[in-house]
């Protein structure tokens, strides 16, 4: 079961290497990496995979489409056989549906697949695209069997709730609950400028005095940098994350109104405008070249980074002698009082598409997954995301494990999700779009904010007379 | 005719010419071509070094071009993750009957585009043409709806069929071909008594050998690094393609960059082999036959 | 319509009664549609209900499950007010207008190259059309290194110049130029096909021209253009049909948001947004529609330009 993928358990000499090239050719090259790990009569082929078939023998089988490839993949893959494992009427067969492929996180096989009435059983979807999917019809209401498991409120962590439920009802239930962000920052260099390497900064202002002493340029390029707010996973992540940490908002529930523009985000945008523009501009830093397996907060040139798990997790296994420092992230008052203020939950939610044929089934794979302890124990066990779900023991487990203890800090205060309404998906690009322009100085922050108002606005209006509501 | 015009005008130039300006004109050709074959390698160059790389200079930067220590890890990992021999067969079939499907269809159509007189052909290709003007993403839905009310869903029947009823872009690109084939070479043929289905099997068809490997290749190719129509018609991990294995690594953060290369290396190396064995025929031109004998 | 003037006019040769139907004709006719049958069906076949699907929806508010409800030209009314659209056209114009022209230009040097007679050329052959084999996955990572501002390949070749180089993905100046020159560095598959076009020059004439003293370059325009307009007009038509859908490198290179600040939002990228993230199905139809009549205006003005100057042998 154990798969060689991390790229790092053993070396073969350049020599040995060679020889191989050599003896064998490229062509074999397959069959030597089988006779490798052909141990013990396991066939190489059907052990690892994406995707699964139902155990045989079962009453039902119910099909369920899984998002991401890698590791996370293969455990939900493995995640599938524990629940075959803990009940024995109902098989699971797992479909590779990569979400994303090439960038985002669109679902093209799903949305054909819902579009053309051959939908899975189980799907996942972003928690702010919730609205917006149920008023589509796209989903199967869940209230009732929310309710008869004896499920409520008070059982997920808020920032998670928040998506799950919309106008009274609950459509998905988020079983990887991403705690986004705490704040990382690199002791090495706090040291070498001269900074306190366990006095991390609190506020904004402060992030801004402690980049100014590690800032170091060559030439025109930025050698070494305090922090890259502008890319924060994104400008839109980068735009939620600082806004909140100024106190900002972006949707009002009660008046069903977008609000980019909020004082307290238009100050975040100025600010951030305003440390780019110190560095000497956006464009003269690669800030996250894809091709790199690891965030370049690992290269040490940069001090301060809000960091997702993986990445961390990354960071500590493969550049060991790094010393980094962990916390809530810095806020600034007067809009936001205490650390951490910018923290919010993402992640993925489950949900039944409205034509799927074996509906029972699907929610008991669910409820499972995402609420029994044993059920949230293995996802955590295989895939490893940190549970919505709050009373689940994984929650206490991450607390004792150092590695996710900042993770746990943050799953345990936050508040924030990304706004979950009708158009939430159109909002982001503009937001997108529209806080690059006043990265790059194409237009002034308020300008920019007031643009995404607008057309958001605009389309939301156009929603709710095109498609209406549930 | 041409066959012996042409060779005594060969003849004519090479005693024309001395020696010298032919060598400096060979150095010339070689430094533009290797100045231009490094601009061209460099991703394949890249793809195989990042598969023989560890994890350290994977993630180096600057970049590290040559690998400081060999590993065959990713090549390990890579091919494991998906059953590679079983979707390389799975790609062939749709490949193989793509191919064969889209060169006979096209040149079919492009033959009745070109070399027959009649009254729609221009209409006609006029039509054909505009259908590559649609976005894909737009029919792509009804598309799949019509194919899951034929039964095909989750077959390889829409990934193959289409191509035997004519590709519009290689309708175009043979019609172009055989316009430019000399009308005589049909003419005489018709004199002798041949009738049109000969003449294209016989005539045409030969004399536009490069145009159609040109056409096998795309097509072989297009079928090869098709994802989308797997990835939306297929939902059975035992038929996947390649192109579909390829996406196993993508994690949700961080992208598994040494096995996707060396998977990648794995899966391109065989269409590296076939078009080399391959090139020849993109050479094989009308005038070239018989002027060498 | 336009295509008239494309086709081959051979009316001399077969001087025949316009209107009747003379065996020949119909003879002709016959074979014309035996030869077309796998087109025609596949065009009522794979074509027409998904073209006019198409068509009907964008006329519609058609999302994904509930059925399209009829709202008129709305969707054109608005792709009229909407200024990202018209971003994303004339980023898509700019893209088209420089790229094409510099794709056929690089993939005609490419072949000539290829065509001469050197010893190798299997190899270069090979080489040359590497882009084209590799997946669109391995080889954007490269370039993602080599336009990495501070470290890239092509920064630093400029430096050696004293040149300090743009952000170039980073940059949305740069942005644009910077996908450009990735798509025409994947250029194979055109370099093939003026390669096998190449083959039916006369080499009896090159010959010919050489005895009279003809020089490299006005054997070029006078022998070779001539052959290879055929090819060249496929080209030109091909890749503006293409360049008005293209997005998909645009989508590896820049995560899906034709960023920075929208500088490589192309109307293709804009279409699949609507049709896939914001679920609008109807307005993407609308956006396809109109990318059809300027592809189609574009097409018949190629047609009408340049397509009477193409030399077809068999005319």
């Amino acid at each position: 079961m154990a798969l060689p993928i991390s790229p790092r358990t053993s070396t073969i000499s350049r020599r040995r290497a060679l020889q191989t090239f050599g003896g064998l050719g490229l062509g074999a090259m397959g069959l030597l990496a089988g006779g490798c790990t052909i141990t013990k009569g396991t066939p190489p082929i059907s052990t690892v995979g994406l995707d699964k078939k139902p155990a045989p023998g079962r009453k039902v089988n119910i099909e369920v489409y899984s998002v991401w490839g890698s590791t996370v993949g293969q455990g939900l893959v493995k995640l599938a056989e524990r629940f075959e494992e803990s009940q024995k009427d109902i098989g699971v067969r797992v479909v590779f549906a990569p979400a994303g492929i090439g960038g985002g996180s669109v679902q093209q096989k799903l949305f054909v697949a819902i579009a053309g009435r051959n939908p899975p059983d189980v799907a996942q979807l972003v928690p702010s695209q919730t609205p917006q999917w149920a008023d589509l019809g796209i989903m199967t209401d869940l209230t009732d069997r929310f309710k008869a498991a004896g499920l409520s409120e008070n059982d997920f962590f808020p920032g998670a709730w928040e998506s799950m439920s919309y106008n009274g009802s609950v459509w998905q239930v988020q079983w990887d609950a991403d705690p986004n962000f705490p704040f990382f920052w690199n002791k090495g260099v706090f040291e070498e400028v001269g900074l306190d390497p366990e006095k991390p900064p609190t506020t904004i202002d402060e992030v801004d005095e402690y980049s100014k002493k590690i800032l170091k340029k060559n030439g025109p390029n930025i050698a070494r940098i305090g922090m890259i707010p502008w890319d924060t996973y994104g400008a839109s992540n980068s735009m939620f994350t600082w806004g909140w940490a100024f106190g900002g908002s972006f949707y009002d529930k009660e008046k069903l109104e977008v609000t980019p523009d909020h004082e307290y985000n238009v100050k975040a945008l100025e600010w951030i405008v305003r440390y780019a523009k110190a560095q000497g501009g956006a464009d003269r830093l690669a800030v996250t070249p894809p091709g790199l397996q690891l965030h370049p907060f690992s290269t040490g040139n940069i001090g301060m980074a809000p960091l997702v798990a993986p990445n961390y997790r990354d960071i500590r296994t493969n550049v060991k002698d790094m010393q980094i420092g962990s916390g809530l992230l810095p806020h600034q008052p007067p809009g936001a009082e205490k650390e951490g203020a910018g923290a919010w939950i993402g992640g993925w939610g489950m949900f039944i598409p409205s034509q799927a044929e074996r509906k029972d089934e699907a929610w008991e794979f669910i409820k499972w997954v995402s609420t029994a302890d044993d059920g949230t124990k293995a996802q955590w066990d295989t895939v490893g995301f940190p549970p919505a779900y709050n009373k689940s023991p994984v929650v206490e487990t991450m607390r004792n494990d150092e590695m996710w203890k900042p993770y746990y800090d943050v799953l345990t205060t936050a508040t924030n999700t990304r706004p979950p309404f009708t158009v939430s998906d159109f909002f982001f690009q503009r937001l997108d779009q529209e806080v690059t322009k006043a990265i790059f100085g194409l237009k002034t922050p308020l300008q920019a904010l007031r643009k995404v108002k607008e057309d958001s606005q605009g389309e939301l209006e156009r929603f709710r007379k095109e498609v209406g509501s549930i | 005719m041409a066959v012996a015009t042409s060779a005594r005008a060969g003849r004519a130039a090479s005693r024309n010419t001395t020696w010298w300006p032919k060598l400096a004109e060979a150095i010339v050709a070689h430094a533009a071509l290797i100045t231009l074959s490094v601009i061209f390698a460099i991703p394949f160059f890249w793809m195989v070094s990042g598969a023989l790389k560890t994890g350290p200079d994977m993630n180096a930067f600057p970049v590290v071009w040559f690998p400081t220590t060999l590993t065959l890890e990713n090549f390990i990992a890579g091919v494991q993750v998906f059953p590679f021999l079983r979707y390389l067969f799975n790609t062939l079939v749709i490949c193989v009957f793509s191919m064969v499907g889209a060169a006979l269809s096209s040149s079919f159509v492009a033959y009745g585009l070109s070399r027959i007189e009649w009254r729609w052909r221009t209409p006609l290709f006029v039509i054909i043409l505009s259908t590559m003007m649609i976005p894909f993403y737009v029919t792509m839905v009804p598309l799949f709806t019509m194919f899951r009310a034929m039964g095909w869903v989750n077959t390889y029947l829409p990934l193959i069929v289409p191509h035997f009823f004519g590709v519009p872009f290689f309708i175009f690109l043979l019609r172009q071909f055989f316009l430019s084939i000399p009308k005589e070479m049909s003419e005489s043929a018709r004199l002798d008594g041949a009738n049109e289905l000969r003449i294209y099997w016989q005539i045409i068809l030969p004399l536009a050998k490069p145009a159609l490997a040109a056409v096998a290749l795309f097509q072989f190719l297009a079928s090869w690094n098709d994802l989308l129509g797997p990835l939306i018609y297929l939902s059975d991990a035992d038929t996947y393609t390649l192109s579909l294995g390829l996406t196993f690594f993508r994690g949700e953060y961080a992208t598994q960059f040494g096995p996707l290369m060396a998977a990648s290396t794995v899966v391109v190396i065989p269409v590296i082999v076939v078009f080399f064995f391959a090139q020849r025929t993109f050479i094989q031109g009308i005038t070239l036959t018989g002027v060498k004998g | 319509m336009t295509a008239t003037s494309a086709a081959p006019r051979s009316g001399s040769t077969h001087a025949k009664e316009r209107r009747g139907r003379s065996p020949q004709q119909r003879r002709n006719t016959f074979w014309g549609l035996v030869f077309t049958a796998p087109g025609i069906i596949g065009l009522v076949w794979f074509y027409a209900y998904p073209v006019l699907a198409s068509l009907y929806y964008s006329f519609t508010s058609a999302t994904m499950v509930r059925p399209p409800a009829w709202i008129g030209a709305t969707n054109y009314e608005s792709l009229a007010k909407d200024p990202t659209w018209w971003q994303s056209l004339s980023n898509t114009i700019y893209y088209v207008v420089v790229s094409v022209p510099l794709g056929i230009a690089v993939a005609l040097i490419l072949a000539l190259l290829l065509n001469l007679k050197v010893r190798g050329q299997s190899i270069y052959r090979v080489i040359f059309y590497l882009p084209a084999i590799v997946p669109l996955v391995a080889s954007a990572v490269v370039w993602l290194y080599v336009f990495n501002p501070q470290y890239g390949v092509l920064n630093n070749v400029l430096n050696w110049f004293g040149i300090t180089g743009p952000g170039w993905l980073n940059d949305p100046v740069w942005a644009m130029p910077a996908i450009i020159i990735f798509s025409t560095w994947g250029a194979g598959n055109l370099m093939i096909i003026l390669l096998a076009g190449l083959q039916d020059v006369p080499k009896d004439l090159h010959d010919q021209a050489m005895v009279d003293g003809a020089g490299a370059l006005a054997r070029f325009r006078h022998v070779t253009l001539p052959f290879l307009s055929p090819h060249l007009l496929f080209a030109l038509v091909t890749g503006l049909i293409a360049g008005f859908q293209f997005f998909t490198p645009i989508f590896v290179l820049t995560n899906g948001q034709g960023g920075p600040a929208g500088s490589t939002l192309v109307s293709g990228l804009y279409l699949f947004q609507n049709a896939f993230q914001f679920f609008k199905i109807g307005y993407a139809s609308a956006i396809a529609w109109v990318l059809f009549i300027i592809v189609a205006l574009a097409t018949a003005l190629v047609f009408r330009l340049v397509g009477r100057r193409v030399y077809y042998g068999g005319a």
